[in-house]
């Protein structure tokens, strides 16, 4: 994962936690490691769809556990629509 | 959001949208009227079909009809309603029912009918209101409530207890929505001289005029006037509270 994506999702990250975290890893687990609940998980989501213009679908959001998981995601969206910023 | 003339706009320069559930009621006629005149653009809903004659000024439809207990119709609705005019600003639940009867008399039918309807279709609209309005970082939800949530009042037992979950919804709404600047809030009407107060009898009418400290029913004005408030630009820091439109009622 290139350094600029990791950069801006734990940015993304640390507004859905509402807190700084410390570096970040492509493997970490949200829920576990740092703590994301569901709370959090909807303001990644918003974050994501207000940063991109995607809109990942709630079923969608339980595994998305990691960064590396959430970037392939999107990735993947991004094959059927190109990602745009905001 | 910007006030300019009279007429509310979005940031782009749209009309903002208030999307109204519950507009063939008095007090949801009441509260279309009063916001359409300041400037809104208001989509109402009806449980079936009716002729609808209310266009925007592009020509489009603004009324729809959506039966708030098919929760997948009404998440369509939301996402046919953003397509077409951009996330709402705006919801404000007025649909309700009213199927008095003691309770050991309430059927289960009635019972669910009336949660569904008053408390399970209002979840169903937060649900799928939630997210446009959390990206666009702005809205103002405001759920018509009762004063039958605080007081006992016999047979209204299914109405009561969907008009208190509808104040608990509102709280946890306020508490989830606020970090995206969207506030949510409770109207509870008390007695008012509109539709659904009109099918309980005389006696109680008068009994509950009595107790009110204005000795007198509220009108379907008066409580669009809090609704209108809580829409405004000064009602932007009232989040989780419950406006009561009751003449003294609560307080006697």
């Amino acid at each position: 994962m290139a350094m600029l994506e990791l950069d801006e999702m734990k940015d993304i990250i640390e507004i859905a936690l509402d807190r700084e975290i410390g570096p970040l890893t492509a493997d970490v687990d949200l829920y576990q490691d740092l703590g994301m609940d569901s709370i959090g998980a909807v303001a990644m989501i918003v974050e994501i769809q207000r940063r991109f213009r995607v809109r990942i679908n709630e079923q969608d959001v339980p595994g998305l556990r990691s960064p590396a998981l959430l970037m392939e995601h999107l990735n993947r969206m991004a094959e059927v629509r190109p990602l745009s910023s905001a | 959001m910007t006030l300019s003339d009279g007429n509310v706009r979005s940031v782009d320069g749209s009309k903002a949208t208030v999307v109204l559930f519950g507009a063939r009621s008095e007090i949801g006629t009441a509260i279309v009227e009063v916001l359409a005149s300041d400037g809104f653009r208001v989509v109402t809903t009806h449980r079936k079909p009716i002729p609808e004659e209310r266009t925007d000024e592009q020509g489009r439809p603004l009324g729809y009809a959506v039966d708030v207990r098919d929760h997948r119709r009404v998440t369509r609705f939301f996402e046919d309603i953003e397509a077409r005019f951009g996330p709402p600003y705006s919801l404000v639940y007025v649909a309700g029912c009213l199927r008095e009867a003691p309770i050991a008399l309430l059927t289960s039918e009635a019972w669910s009918e009336v949660l569904e309807t008053n408390l399970g279709g209002a979840f169903a609209c937060l649900r799928s209101t939630a997210r446009p309005m959390m990206v666009a970082g702005r809205g103002r939800i405001i759920l018509v409530g009762s004063v039958s949530a605080s007081v006992g009042i016999p047979g209204q037992a299914a109405y009561a207890a969907s008009k208190a979950g509808l104040e608990a919804l509102a709280r946890v709404a306020a508490v989830e929505f606020g970090r995206y600047g969207i506030t949510c809030n409770v109207v509870a009407p008390g007695a008012i001289d509109a539709g659904m107060f009109r099918q309980v009898g005389e006696r109680a009418v008068m009994k509950m005029v009595q107790r009110t400290a204005l000795r007198r029913l509220g009108t379907a004005g008066e409580v669009a006037a809090a609704v209108r408030f809580l829409l405004g630009p000064d009602a932007g820091y009232i989040t989780g509270q419950m406006i009561v439109v009751d003449g003294g009622l609560l307080a006697s």
